[in-house]
């Protein structure tokens, strides 16, 4: 049970530390933004309380230790500086170490984190060293907010006050002694000596009063003289402004020259005082709210629903056929309305397992940083299009080959600043992580505007690898292509950072088993984009059914340009498996050929004319049976090998047709032509 | 005196000789029908069969054997198999009929007297003397394995 309740707080302690390491990112980028700081410290305190709660007493004292930092620094006795969030970055690294490991007994790990908890310490110990400035203050120092408040009062006692018997001198004391405070004495409505009468009061005052009291406390001072007095009381701000150098200057320039202090003025000196702090907050930094409408769901529950609801749209389309073929209305009425319902359970089901990429780019945001502080890189690192939403199964296979794109982008694109600045660029680089819808797919764009690649030291390269043939004429494209081949990596040594000896083909590979493609462009010191084109979703296709020796195929509706029956097909030069058609001359390829089937059918073939790229290349079957929307089942373990197949399909009859990866059919029977080895 | 260890074992027939699978790996048995092509794939696989709305790719466990000239007639069956419990791990297997399931001591299982390669098997977990026959207890592990290189 107890466990139970354990795993349950390392899920939700992850969310915490996820949500504080965004956090952080934020603050970097924002250091005076005290919401964020709030939100830090928050999440900390969860932790170390949940911690304590469930047993990890380590990690809950850890956390402790942070969380005593970041409370000097919420209550600006200490200043955010680098140092301090490299190693917050460090110590959310330690708790997600911790939240694995609970509680140790392992010396090694204990000297570790006492070392650890030191190193924090030493961070909250140095508060008295630092002054209290927060960077963004700048030389102004910092008004502590102790829940006291400065006042602007204004006293103008009538001409006849004396006469009662009330002295205005003992108001200010009163004042005084409420707080601390500053008075202005206005002696501008003193009268020529021969009108001066002696009984009579003609000073006014301006009192800048902090304190603790209420706004009700002070006007109780003038509950006597009421009617002898216009006063006047309004709150400038928090905290204690008297001890802001310009307030105080304000004031003691107003006294000499005799200046009636303006509230306008006073507030406006307030806030340039308390800095851009608060402004800042206004200007925003919009947090995301937190959603509370979503519940936590077990994803493998969500990949049984999937698969259940795939089941059900293939038993609904047998229901179809048969009700079809037994021709009773009242079954056919019905088959359609459960139709109708399964698609709309499926588009449900379908849309529960899409998740925003977002989840994902905090990590690589996160890899931006580290790597570029390694390598002292200045890099920003912009994300467009984080909303964008893609299948749960995508997105966990695109973790890895986009790790390693963004990390070939830092490691390779992106130069040094004095070089960059030599060619009259930024010292600072960007990488721009780009994502957006296109047709039925999600194109993710990694740009960098780093030094870029030069195609013809691609094509050496390739040469020296003995990919291609010194002869082989490339297109620029296809130079790029090569990139892309296994035993091709362009960094001479191996760094820390990347090339660990798994090189752009791996991407390729792993995009690949996504149904996705990736390609390269870049322009010599301009930079370097690589574009991911990806499916939204894993299991369902519209397609083509078609018949090839008697076995049936599905060709992706998407990928479909034109379908031409042989008549009006007038075959060119067969033998090099060129079609001349409507004046365009197409490659084709010979299903039945690439697929090692007995030539059955011959004189009434079908052209399918499918994009590849920017060409177009035909397909020969032997006839196209009809358009179909189906679901598509992985081929399993086994069949992995495979290639120009993408899954199979089980139809309404319950028998299968295998789904045609065209790209990769296509590109397979291109690479062959050129492949020197194997 | 040792402790009994029973374990119950399914054996079929591969060009008249007598093989078996250990009972827990096996997940079902079906007569052999029309299997969809899986084109350009090793010889001995078949291609896939719907098993409940599952894809069961299917091999031909004869021609993995070396069985030259493969018949297939009334008695021709396919044992799925899983070497975990994984769905993508099924796997249908063709053999020339299935026999029969027995429970048997493990101490009973001797080593193979079978050396050397039959055809891609190479290796067998054991044999037993049954009824004047020798069954050869196929490791399954190893099919796998050759399936998926």
């Amino acid at each position: 049970m107890i466990d139970r309740f354990k795993a349950k707080f390392v899920e939700e302690s992850n969310d915490n530390v996820h949500d504080l390491e965004e956090a952080l990112l934020l603050l970097e980028k924002d250091t005076s933004n005290n919401e964020i700081i709030e939100r830090i410290f928050r999440a900390m305190h969860t932790i170390k309380g949940g911690g304590a709660m469930f047993g990890f007493n380590q990690l809950s004292e850890f956390t402790h230790h942070l969380e005593t930092v970041f409370d000097l620094i919420r209550n600006n006795k200490l200043a955010i500086n680098d140092d301090i969030i490299s190693l917050t970055f460090e110590s959310i690294d330690h708790i997600k170490h911790m939240l694995e490991m609970g509680d140790v007994d392992d010396q090694d790990e204990l000297d570790n984190q006492a070392a650890f908890i030191q190193r924090v310490r030493r961070v909250s110990n140095s508060e008295s060293d630092t002054p209290q400035v927060k960077p963004s203050t700048g030389q102004a120092p910092v008004i502590k907010n102790d829940g006291t408040k400065t006042y602007l009062i204004g006293i103008k006692p009538n001409e006849e006050i004396l006469r009662n018997g009330t002295n205005p001198f003992y108001l200010l004391d009163d004042l005084h002694a409420m707080g601390e405070a500053k008075v202005v004495a206005l002696h501008t409505n003193v009268p020529a000596l021969s009108n001066f009468k002696p009984i009579n009061s003609y000073c006014h005052w301006q009192v800048v009063l902090n304190t603790n009291e209420t706004i009700n406390e002070i006007k109780d001072v003038f509950i006597f003289v009421e009617d002898e007095c216009e006063v006047s009381i309004d709150e400038i701000g928090e905290g204690n402004l008297l001890s802001t150098e310009a307030i105080g200057k304000y004031i003691d320039i107003a006294s000499e020259q005799q200046k009636v202090l303006s509230k306008v003025d006073l507030v406006a000196l307030s806030n340039t005082a308390t800095g851009a702090a608060k402004k800042e907050i206004k200007k925003k930094v919009q947090l995301k709210e937190h959603k509370i409408s979503s519940i936590r769901v077990n994803s493998t529950k969500i990949d049984e629903l999937v698969n259940l609801v795939s089941e059900l749209v293939t038993i609904q389309a047998q229901l179809n056929l048969f009700a079809e073929n037994d021709g009773n209305p009242a079954v056919l009425a019905l088959a359609e309305n459960i139709q109708k319902l399964s698609r709309q359970l499926r588009d449900n089901a379908f849309s529960i397992s899409l998740i925003p990429l977002q989840s994902e780019l905090m990590r690589f945001q996160r890899l931006v940083r580290d790597l570029s502080k390694e390598l002292d890189k200045e890099i920003e690192f912009v994300i467009e299009g984080g909303d964008i939403e893609l299948d749960k199964n995508i997105i966990e296979h695109l973790t890895d080959p986009l790790m390693h794109i963004i990390r070939n982008s830092v490691d390779h694109g992106i130069e040094m600043p004095d070089e960059r600045v030599k060619n009259g660029k930024s010292p600072k680089g960007t990488i721009v992580f780009k994502a957006y819808y296109s047709g039925a797919s999600v194109m993710v764009e990694v740009m960098d505007d780093g030094k870029g690649i030069d195609p013809e030291f691609i094509r050496n390269k390739a040469i020296s690898k003995g990919l291609i043939d010194s002869k082989t004429e490339l297109s620029r494209k296809e130079i790029f292509e090569l990139v892309f081949l296994s035993g091709f990596s362009t960094k001479e040594e191996v760094t820390d950072v990347s090339g660990r000896g798994v090189g752009m083909d791996v991407v390729k590979k792993k995009i690949g088993e996504i149904r996705g493609e990736v390609s390269l462009d870049s322009e010599m010191g301009k930079g370097t984009t690589l574009t991911l084109e990806l499916p939204m979703t894993l299991s369902i296709i519209d397609g083509l059914l078609v018949d090839v020796s008697k076995n049936q195929y599905v060709i992706p509706l998407s990928s479909i340009e034109k379908i031409f029956a042989l008549d009006t097909v007038s075959f060119g030069k067969t033998f090099n498996h060129v079609v001349n058609i409507d004046d365009n001359q197409y490659p084709f390829i010979d299903l039945r050929e690439t697929f090692e089937q007995e030539l059955t059918n011959k004189g009434t073939e079908q052209l399918i004319l499918v994009k590849y790229e920017d060409r177009k290349v035909g397909l020969l079957v032997d006839q196209v049976i009809g358009e179909y929307q189906t679901v598509v089942k992985p081929l399993g373990r086994f069949l992995k090998k495979q290639e120009n197949i993408s899954g199979a399909s089980i139809m309404g009859d319950g028998t299968i047709a295998m789904v045609i990866d065209t790209n990769r059919l296509i590109h397979n029977n291109a690479t062959k032509k050129y492949r020197t080895k194997n | 005196m040792m402790k009994e260890q029973m374990t119950s074992i399914i054996s079929f027939l591969i060009n008249n000789e007598v093989f078996a699978f250990d009972t827990l790996k096996v997940r079902s048995i079906l007569e052999f029908d029309k299997v969809t092509l899986v084109p350009n794939t090793k010889e001995y696989l078949l291609g896939v069969i719907n098993l409940h709305g599952n894809i069961i790719p299917i091999a031909d466990l004869r021609v993995m054997m070396g069985v030259e000239d493969v018949v297939n007639n009334v008695d021709t069956a396919i044992i799925v198999v899983s070497d975990d419990d994984k769905t993508d791990s099924l796997i249908g297997l063709v053999v020339d009929g299935v026999k029969e399931v027995f429970d048997l001591d493990e101490s009973e299982i001797r080593e193979s007297v079978m050396n050397g390669n039959t055809g891609l098997v190479h290796a067998f977990s054991g044999c037993i003397h049954q009824n004047d026959e020798f069954v050869h207890i196929i490791d399954l592990k190893e099919v796998v394995q050759e399936i998926e290189k």
